[in-house]
């Protein structure tokens, strides 16, 4: 790492090198553009600092005013107190016209005030509750606070205020699960969020804002996408073909966008996606698993439109990852063909479930699973990445072990079982590792 | 964007944001102010709400309505109650429906399913349902409440919140133990001990 202080003294000496004709203004003009951007990466650090000062500054005042006002002085009259709780949202949203009045563009000034004006809505509307002891319904109580933020993260261009948002949302489609079709709502306002994500990720995909967005965004998708479809997902046990869906969307959307991404944590879509399709066929490789399904759970269960309207945005996700997966293998991608395969194969084994085939289900994802494993191994020597190999030798070793707890094995089997991929493990790596150093 | 254009959004939207808790404070005061006075009977409950600080919850006595014929409500669905005063003050209530009644008070309550076999009553949800008091009287008020609480078949002191009502929304005045407003009554037992 190059010191600040040393950058700034050659920048000084720049021009009196070419002045003295000791560098030609080139070499100078390339100096400054190599060393410009290390000590562009070394502020980029400062900034990020400040914003995130900025951020816990807000939420700690937010939060001390919340602790403060939920005394629940007495002293004070009815209309103080009610005049008291919107005071933070009235001076957040003061400073946020401020901040666009004077057009300050700093990111630090700006998703800090939008922390505070976003705590600020959910303290308010509380506070009035707690003034005139109303007990409210916690489901419209985080709709409203929810729909309230999302106008300062486009207007602030603020990503906290998005974050809290895609939060509270799913939150919302956990308390009204229960409600079949209410929970559908969660889609159009996902949807509300989505251009603020790729208004964000124009510029720079792979800056940590967007990336932070997209993490929030794959994690919160998982969940929200289950409790807005709990009825198609539980009592129709349509749950492996959903989930399915969702996750070879993410891995392959993300694969499609976010492909060329210098470290792991850039790609969430893909992390969240890959992890969760594996995790997913591992549990599907149980035969038990698969008994609930059948056409009886699917049609008694089809009793209203708002269902048939679930069970129509639940399709959504696999029609979507079909096509995806179509336009891998046009491609050739054969890594995302590999794992993009999981939501067909879902589709597979819940029709075979649904016609008492379990055991067929479960055979077929411990063969998927299987060849997973393997092309995941094989693509790792063939790109020579180790990190690849081993998640190859995880998922097999992951399998191997789920057949363990299943079957009725005796322990030496096991144990031999165990030595042997313990040593297989050992033995890709050093292969991997001398014909990287051959290659080299 | 143009940045006059962007504060003109950002001026409309906290607007819109202050007149969400704004639009509450002045609806509820109207009902302070000019609602009907009802009495509810009141059962006891666990309660503590970490984010609005501590309170009584309150549990109310047989909220149960006979539900309008032909009348088909799903679960958690609003729906409004119609009201009428018994000799006390207390109140009673009439008939259960998925639209507010032509004349009358009312109040817009919750729908929790019908009651076991019998399929023309219905179970509800009143939406008052805590007394927020200061942080240090709370617990004390709290166990005043449970000591004095109405409970079935037994023989206690009255416990009942006052409310007022207008159109089809409630506003608990004040929470009552012994006839006295909860305040009183734990200054009154602070002194006495």
């Amino acid at each position: 790492m190059k010191d600040a202080g040393h950058v700034r003294w050659l920048f000084r000496e720049l021009p009196e090198l070419v002045g003295q004709e000791v560098i030609q203004s080139d070499v100078a003009e390339k100096l400054r553009q190599h060393y410009g951007k290390s000590e562009m990466a070394g502020s980029t650090t400062k900034r990020w600092a400040i914003v995130l000062f900025s951020i816990l500054g807000a939420v700690l005042i937010v939060g001390g005013i919340i602790l403060l006002l939920a005394h629940n002085w007495e002293e004070l009259s009815r209309p103080m107190r009610a005049a008291i709780s919107i005071a933070p949202l009235a001076i957040s949203a003061a400073f946020g016209s401020w901040l666009l009045w004077i057009d300050l563009d700093s990111t630090a000034w700006r998703e800090g005030v939008a922390t505070a004006q976003t705590l600020a809505i959910g303290l308010s509307i509380a506070l009035v509750a707690q003034t005139y002891n109303l007990g409210g319904r916690f489901d419209e109580f985080m709709l409203t606070w929810s729909l309230l933020a999302l106008p300062i993260a486009y207007l602030l261009r603020a990503t906290l205020p998005a974050l809290l948002y895609l939060v509270g949302i799913m939150v919302w489609a956990g308390s009204v699960a229960n409600q079949t079709g209410s929970g559908l709502w969660y889609f159009p306002l996902l949807g509300a969020a989505l251009p603020f994500v790729w208004w964000t990720s124009r510029p720079n995909r792979y800056h940590p804002r967007p990336v932070l967005l997209l993490w929030v965004l794959a994690l919160t998708v998982c969940i929200g996408t289950g409790l807005a479809t709990k009825r198609v997902c539980m009592k129709m046990d349509a749950w492996p073909v959903v989930f399915g869906g969702l996750f070879t969307v993410l891995y392959l959307v993300g694969a499609w966008w976010w492909s060329e991404a210098p470290t792991v944590w850039q790609r969430p879509l893909q992390n969240v996606g890959a992890l969760g399709a594996v995790g997913l066929a591992l549990v599907l490789s149980f035969a038990p698993v698969w008994s609930h399904a059948g056409w009886h759970h699917l049609w008694d269960n089809v009793s209203s439109p708002r269902v048939g309207l679930e069970l129509t945005a639940a399709a959504v996700f696999p029609i979507a990852a079909l096509a995806l997966w179509v336009r891998s293998w046009t491609r050739r991608a054969w890594s995302e063909v590999i794992l993009g395969a999981v939501s067909a194969m879902t589709a597979v084994g819940w029709i075979a479930a649904m016609y008492e085939a379990e055991i067929i289900s479960a055979v077929l994802f411990n063969m998927y699973l299987f060849v997973l494993g393997i092309g995941t191994l094989v693509i790792g020597f063939r790109i020579l990445r180790l990190g690849t190999v081993n998640a190859g030798m995880m998922m097999l070793a992951a399998m191997i072990l789920c057949r363990f707890f299943d079957g009725e094995l005796s322990f030496l089997v096991r144990g031999v079982a165990f030595i042997v991929m313990g040593i297989g493990f050992l033995m890709a790596n050093l292969m991997l590792m001398r014909r990287i150093r051959s290659v080299n | 964007m143009k940045p006059r254009l962007l504060f003109g959004l950002f001026v409309a939207v906290a607007v819109a944001q202050l007149a969400v808790p704004v639009g509450q404070i002045w609806k509820y005061e109207d009902i302070l102010h000019t609602g009907t006075i009802y009495k509810f009977r009141t059962a006891p409950v666990d309660p503590y709400d970490a984010f609005r600080g501590p309170y009584v919850a309150l549990n109310y006595a047989d909220t149960v309505a006979s539900l309008r014929q032909g009348e088909k409500l799903e679960y958690r669905a609003p729906v409004y109650v119609g009201l009428r005063k018994d000799a006390a003050g207390f109140a009673q209530f009439g008939e259960m429906s998925g639209v507010p009644p032509a004349d009358g008070d009312y109040l817009r309550v919750e729908f929790l399913g019908t009651t076991g076999a019998n399929v023309s009553n219905g179970q509800f949800r009143l939406p008052f349902d805590r007394f927020f008091m200061e942080e240090t009287k709370a617990p004390r008020a709290e166990a005043a409440y449970w000591k004095h609480a109405n409970r079935r078949g037994q023989t206690v002191d009255a416990t009942y919140v006052i409310v007022r009502v207008k159109g089809g929304r409630g506003v608990i005045e004040d929470l009552y133990i012994k006839d006295k407003p909860i305040r009183d009554f734990l200054a009154r037992e602070a002194a006495t001990q």
